[in-house]
């Protein structure tokens, strides 16, 4: 097992390695370069490559860059007064993961309720209701649903604000007000993470629920209520889990539109504007922190099965 | 009793009768077939899809709706070309941005070209002045007098403000209003009120309220009958037309359509890769092999699709010629830039694919049966397709399913940062986004996409459950 | 089933508990935290602007900045010699007064005495002298800045400025094509239009060599040798017209006289630094509030990437008690929807909110509603003779052709349809209210345009019958029928519609026509432009500085913004003599004027180079409240140095 681990590291290091090459020199063939504008003339647009040394070979470029990279350099922003990479990341980030971490846990916990009270009482009311839930939460696509808040819970009835607030006490912004703003955003996302964990949850658990050991304790006099809790849930709940990570990351990565919507200050717009803009850098380091994200997620799901079920060996590394 | 031995004969033990099976056979996929339609949600689903699908076919291209004055059909990138009854062709303007209107569901209040709009007061009673250089400077604010004097109107609109507007018995429109400054109550009629200017006029409006905001200043909530207003009360743009005359219902058609072109395209090509990819990823699961092809996985994965999508843009002229000289037929650029759209989209879309199908083979591969052939002898080859490939078949079915409502969000994300089709093709998430601009105005230039684009997301994803229910062979 | 409605009611009322919640902690007076810090006795309540802008500032370095953003910011906090006031008046700033020499050609500036730099503190840091002024500027041409702005010292017209800027694009287009050269393969070529790869390689080095033996020629010829003409640009830069006479004179030689010098001082690529100050912060410089020094009337006490910028008053600026604004906060919001600005003005929450789509229509005749004139226009542009030479180039190249192209969309549709905000449907080049003449009773550009050939709104009008005309004509001409134009737009929203209204206009009354729209990404428009990969291309100017010529000369033979490749000597000879030959000198003024109204004649109703679409103007809601807000069509686009709350 930690040989397996040790291994595993060792393959993201190289393989996070190949990520930043390759895509180091695939945006080299984006067409233009940082300082394009209407009004730049050729000599100007030389001098500034100069100036930022984007006119070396592109290979001499690439070892420069690297060798910053391993000293923590991940290079500057051309568009954002020359800032470091990783100041503008971290200065994005808790935005982004406040949204998304909210969005998580709420949809999580709410999905596992429903998830377990359809799977209890299978075939119930319940359990219909909970399964057109689960088809209309990922049949809505997140956008469409932050629309329609927006028209009708902030527009029409005023209930929610338009904009998400940063805390921020000389404006009498609390961190509750704060909070509040974050309602409908995170609701928004998480509407898919509560249709997702439901529909596993209840599978999970109705598998569970007729399984030997499970009869086992009801014949044993356990009466249903401490079986449910005591063996069933917890048993049901573990495979779900390893679905956690994956959706995080998709949180994290695909908020771009919510962030627009209500003027979130997060990551997948300082992505798109990078992109936008050429800014080599940024995109690169943006980029590597989602594909480091991505990667290590993996990993940990990878682990998570063996270590919760083990009639997965290892050897065939993930399942 | 003596029965002669002649009598008796032996039955013969017929072993295939033994064997004969009562019910009909039933092959693997009219099994689920079977199954599938005792489901009712996915029957429902496959229904709705099949509507959906049906009139997105004939809709954009039969004479359903109205028709240009040459016989033709409305163009989803042109604006419509009618004349009028003295044979003038009606100006693009009076077409443009109208709410949906249907004949016989206009009676029951739905669909009736009417919209509950906000407007300033000043719009109500003064209107669109001409724009000449007179007018322009009465229009500041230091002049109300002479404007008012002007227009022969008694009041100036930023002088008082509207208690309501009502027909009175004899169906005159009257109006209540206070004079501001005095706080005086006048009744006056409508007519008198309102300057030759106004679009609004007894018959194409209703008054709802006035609301006065933090500064003062009167705002007006009106239902304004559009096609009323702008005297083509003969027309019928089933969901109405946006800012540039275009006509919507033809719009939504094409871009159901496109969507779904989008869909299934990057499935096929999804499919096909990942498919192949993780086959062989999972037959080799664990070896060498297999972990370099899971790294590459990631490798390609961490691209990111915007920036792909704006290289394959600067690349077009190469695509576009690679891409005619492999076709029948020339292709033309919109054409072109959708299949630059698809594989922009398919480059990383075959991963996730490609990681299902090798988890699948990676546990079905240890099987019994599957050593069973592998000790008779059996290729590697034959393995793969004739073992391993068919028993994730299901799953594979299942999964595509699943992926087309992905493939119409991304295009769907695409759009919202500019990066999608060319202008001025339309698919569901070009509709939605030009709804979202236009939600405050008519809100149904957003409503119907979006509902069309669940109603479509949902009937696929009951067919997906019941696919997957029907192809599960433990629940058989 | 009951157990699930129970549940459901739960949940329903956990959330109308939190709504109400919330109403109350917002009803709340002001946190309680803050409360002991305020004073006392009652004072007069501070005066704080609150706006939203929709971008971040790329640069707060004055040489370097390029963009509005940074402009507005700059412009606010720092000041130069003259500053603009109401109708973009200059008013003198740093400067208490100035001569201008008879000729035009020197400009006196006398600095205020004791004014000193602010830390961001509001600390004093040291006196703005008139060293700060010649450190600044110098910056503009230090090569190792690579100033973009480098060009507003030429517009300027300071001695050795222009020659420099012109020597310096010389020699790096020298190096590059050297460059080029050097790195020139073979391989690189392929057999094409049956010409074999070494004969295009052979082609295309010969072109690389004669253009590099051009350069050295003429470098031999001006200069004694290439190594020279380094030495020569070296010393036109130390020898930039620019004088420091004590620590308050600044004396500024030009080498011909520039009409609108005093109004370019304003612009904030002309402000001072200190320079102690940037060679202690060295990279740090501008990158953050405390990295920079202020001299103007407000201080940057926060900036928080895409949240906030806050800016307090300055006590230290000159005028100080001139200034009435306490506190300018900026709430930043990248990207955000126009739905949610105005909202957030109706809320109170903002001061005022720029208005477009639909809330135009909805908002634009509130007494509170103030339109914005504005002087950029957009046009199309048309490939007559860029890149590769195709059958359509050709076509573009008649002008009957691209007439009909101007007469066969209507202009008015775009303006009051789409935009429906007071745009101007154009049929002209030179925007309404961009220039007055003293020389024509203070006319505006166009008004004498409209004496001199009756072009009050412009040249060949909108004429759907005449273009088809002219157009079937030209088709007949040439033996075409069918036509295949690509359009080349930004990505965005209102491009995209603009787009595809000329799109629909064109197809129909110019038969035979198909207009593909092609959206691009920023870079990859502009290169398109460029390499002439396009026949048409929607565009936009605004003016560098307040005279017509920053539009006139972007046509001239291989100009830099002619993408389209219009060449026309007589043009070329006309825009040589209004720019830096006879017609400069003041006692022309008249003269040059004209000339330049009849070049926009040449360029729209004889040569119809470009398409004109739309002059843009903007509406805008705005507290009354407010006094004194007077947008500024040059430079930063508010100085809320004259802005005032009314209470």
């Amino acid at each position: 097992m930690v040989r397996y681990t040790i291994q595993r590291i060792a393959l993201i290091v190289l393989t996070l390695f190949l990520i930043l090459t390759i895509n180091f020199f695939l945006l080299r063939l984006m067409p233009g370069t940082p300082f394009d504008n209407p009004k730049i003339t050729q000599a100007q647009k030389e001098l500034m490559m100069r100036k930022y040394n984007l006119n070396d070979p592109p290979f001499v470029q690439y070892t420069r860059y690297l060798k910053g990279v391993l000293h923590g350099d991940m290079g500057v922003s051309f568009k954002l007064q020359d800032q470091p990479v990783t100041e503008l990341i971290l200065s994005k980030l808790p935005h982004t993961v406040k949204i998304g971490a909210q969005a998580l846990a709420f949809g999580v916990i709410v999905g596992i309720i429903f998830g377990a009270l359809a799977a209890i009482y299978r075939n119930s009311g319940i359990d219909h209701a909970v399964t057109i839930l689960g088809v209309l939460g990922v049949s809505i696509p997140s956008f469409v649903l932050a629309a329609f808040f927006q028209y009708f819970l902030c527009a029409k009835l005023g209930w929610f604000p338009f904009l998400y607030s940063p805390v921020n006490l000389d404006k009498g912004i609390t961190l509750w007000k704060s909070f509040y703003s974050t309602i409908l955003p995170s609701f928004s996302l998480a509407l898919f993470v509560i249709s997702s964990t439901m529909r596993y949850m209840r599978s999970e658990l109705v598998e569970v629920l007729n399984s030997d050991y499970i009869l086992l304790a009801r014949a044993k006099g356990l009466n249903k209520s401490q079986v449910i809790v005591r063996h069933a849930l917890r048993n049901a709940m573990i495979p779900v889990v390893t679905i956690i990570a994956p959706m995080a990351i998709g949180l994290m990565t695909g908020s771009l539109i919510i962030e627009r919507f209500y003027g979130v200050p997060g990551l997948s717009s300082l992505m798109v504007n990078a992109v936008n803009t050429n800014d080599y850098f940024l995109i690169l380091g943006v980029n590597m922190f989602y594909s480091l994200l991505f990667i290590v997620v993996v990993l940990i799901v990878d682990l998570l099965y063996g270590i919760i079920d083990p009639r997965i060996r290892l050897k065939g590394g993930e399942a | 009793m003596n029965i002669s031995k002649g009598k008796f004969v032996f039955t013969k033990s017929d072993t295939a009768a033994a064997e004969k099976l009562s019910a009909v056979s039933l092959s693997f996929w009219q099994d689920a077939w079977r199954r599938l339609k005792l489901n009712k949600a996915a029957m429902f689903g496959l229904g709705i899809l099949i509507i959906i699908l049906l009139v997105a076919i004939i809709a954009p291209t039969r004479m359903v709706n109205q028709k240009n004055e040459d016989g033709t059909v409305y163009k989803y990138d042109a604006a419509p070309i009618i004349l009028d009854e003295d044979g003038v062709e009606i100006a693009k303007e009076r077409l443009a941005f109208l709410p949906p209107r249907v004949p016989g569901l206009e009676k029951i209040g739905i669909f009736d070209g009417v919209a509950q709009i906000e407007i300033g007061s000043y719009d109500l009673v003064i209107g669109v002045l001409p724009k000449t250089i007179e007018f322009n400077d009465l229009r500041k604010i230091t002049n109300k007098q002479a404007l008012i004097d002007k227009l022969g109107i008694p009041y100036h609109p930023y002088d008082i403000n509207f208690k309501s507007v009502y027909e009175d018995e004899n169906d005159v429109l009257m109006a209540d209003i206070i004079i501001v400054k005095t706080g005086e109550e006048v009744t006056i009629t409508f007519d008198e009120l309102s300057s030759e200017y106004t679009k609004y006029q007894q018959g194409n409006f209703e008054f709802v309220k006035s609301t006065i905001d933090k500064y003062g200043i009167e705002m007006i909530k009106i239902k304004a009958d559009y096609y009323e207003i702008k005297n083509i009360k003969n027309l019928y743009f089933w969901f109405g037309t946006d800012k540039l005359a275009l006509d919507i219902w033809t719009r939504v058609w094409i871009g159901v359509r496109v969507s779904l072109i989008i869909a299934f395209a990057s499935l096929i090509i999804d499919f096909t890769l990942g498919i192949i990819y993780g086959t062989i990823a999972g037959f080799y699961g664990g070896r060498m092999l297999d972990t370099v092809m899971m790294r590459f996985t990631e490798i390609i994965g961490s691209i990111p699709a915007l920036v792909l999508m704006i290289i394959f843009l600067a690349i077009q002229d190469p695509i576009s010629a690679a891409i005619n000289s492999i076709s029948p037929v020339p292709l033309t650029v919109p054409v072109i830039r959708l299949i630059i759209l698809i594989l922009a989209m398919s480059l990383t879309g075959w991963i996730g694919v490609a990681r299902v199908v090798r988890a699948q083979i990676l546990k079905l591969r240890d099987l019994e049966y599957v050593l069973a052939s592998r000790t008779l002898g059996a290729s590697k080859a034959r393995l793969m397709t004739k073992h391993l490939f068919p028993n994730i078949i299901g799953q594979i079915v299942v999964m595509a399913t699943f992926t087309i409502p992905g493939a119409i969000f991304y295009e769907a994300f695409l759009t919202f940062i500019g990066l999608g089709l060319p202008i001025p093709m339309a698919s569901l998430g070009v509709l939605v986004k030009d709804g979202y601009e236009a939600i405050q105005t008519i809100p149904e230039m957003l409503l119907i996409p979006a509902l069309i684009m669940v109603m479509l997301m949902l009937s696929i994803n009951l067919l997906a459950n019941g696919l997957r229910d029907a192809l599960d062979p433990r629940m058989r | 089933m009951k157990k699930f409605v129970s549940l459901l009611l739960i949940l329903a009322m956990i959330f109308t508990l939190t709504a109400c919640k919330s109403e109350e902690v917002i009803v709340e007076p002001s946190d309680p935290g803050t409360e002991p810090t305020e004073p006392a006795d009652p004072v007069v309540e501070k005066k704080v602007l609150n706006l939203i802008e929709s971008s971040n500032i790329p640069k707060l370095v004055t040489w370097q900045a390029t963009d509005s953003v940074s402009f507005l910011i700059l412009g606010n906090i720092n000041a130069g010699l003259f500053t603009l006031g109401e109708n973009g008046v200059p008013v003198l700033d740093m400067a208490k007064s100035y001569e201008a020499s008879a000729d035009g050609l020197t400009y006196t500036f006398h600095l205020r005495e004791g004014i000193q730099w602010a830390d961001n503190t509001g600390e004093a840091y040291a006196e703005v002298t008139a060293n700060d002024f010649d450190y600044a500027w110098r910056k503009l041409l230090d090569p190792a800045e690579a100033a973009q702005y480098s060009f507003m010292l030429q517009t300027a017209g300071i001695v050795n400025a222009g020659d420099s800027v012109a020597l310096s694009s010389e020699l790096i287009t020298y190096e590059q094509t050297l460059k080029e050269y050097q790195s020139l393969k073979l391989e690189d070529f392929k057999e094409e239009d049956g010409k074999t790869a070494q004969e295009q390689y052979n082609t295309a080095k010969a072109d690389l060599e004669g253009t590099i033996a051009d350069y050295e020629g003429g470098f031999t010829e001006t200069y004694g040798s290439l190594g020279m003409a380094y030495t020569a640009l070296d010393e036109l830069i130390a020898n930039l017209g620019i004088e420091v006479v004590d620590d308050y004179t600044f004396v500024v030689h030009l080498s011909n006289p520039v009409p609108y010098f005093v109004d370019l001082m304003a612009f904030p690529s002309f402000f001072p630094a200190n320079e102690a100050f940037v060679t202690e912060k060295g990279d740090k410089y501008g990158k953050n509030v405390d990295a920079f020094l202020y001299n103007g009337p407000f201080v940057f006490k926060e900036w928080k990437l895409s949240e906030r910028h806050y800016l307090v008053k300055n006590d230290l600026y000159w005028d100080a008690s001139n200034v009435a604004l306490d506190e300018i906060d900026y709430r930043v919001i990248e990207g955000v929807s126009n739905d949610t600005v105005v909202q957030m003005y109706l809320d109170g929450e903002i001061m005022t909110a720029g208005l477009s789509g639909e809330n135009v229509e909805k908002y634009g005749n509130r007494p509170d509603a103030t339109p914005r004139e504005d002087t950029v226009l957009f046009y199309l542009e048309m490939n007559q003779a860029n890149g590769k030479l195709t059958p359509d180039k050709v076509l573009l190249s008649d002008s009957n052709v691209r007439k009909a192209i101007n007469m066969g969309l209507d202009k008015t549709y775009i303006t009051d349809v789409i935009f429906a905000n007071g745009s101007l449907p154009a049929d002209y080049f030179v925007p309404r209210g961009f220039q007055g003449s003293a020389n024509h009773e203070n006319k505006d550009f166009r008004e004498v345009a409209e004496d001199m050939f009756g072009g009050l709104e412009g040249y060949n009008a909108y004429n759907p019958t005449q273009a088809t005309e002219l157009w079937n004509a030209a088709l007949t001409d040439q033996g075409r029928d069918l036509v295949e134009f690509e359009l080349i737009t930004y990505q965005g929203e209102t491009s995209g519609k603009v787009a595809t209204h000329i799109k629909n206009e064109l197809e129909k009354n110019l038969p035979g026509l198909t207009v593909n729209i092609i959206a691009l990404p920023f870079s990859e428009k502009l290169l398109r432009s460029k390499t002439g990969d396009f026949e048409l291309n929607y565009a936009g100017w605004g003016p560098d500085y307040p005279d017509a010529m920053t539009w006139m000369d972007m046509w001239i033979t291989d100009g830099d913004y002619n993408s389209g490749k219009y060449a026309n000597a007589d043009y070329d000879a006309v825009i040589e003599a209004t720019k830096s030959g006879e017609l400069t000198a003041p006692d022309k003024a008249k003269d040059r004027f004209e000339a330049l109204v009849q070049l926009e004649k040449v360029l729209l109703e004889d040569d119809q180079v470009i398409v004109p679409l739309y002059q843009r103007a903007g509406i805008a809601l705005r507290d009354p409240a407010l006094q004194n807000w007077f947008p500024q069509s040059f430079g930063p686009d508010y100085l809320f140095k004259w802005v005032d709350i009314a209470k």
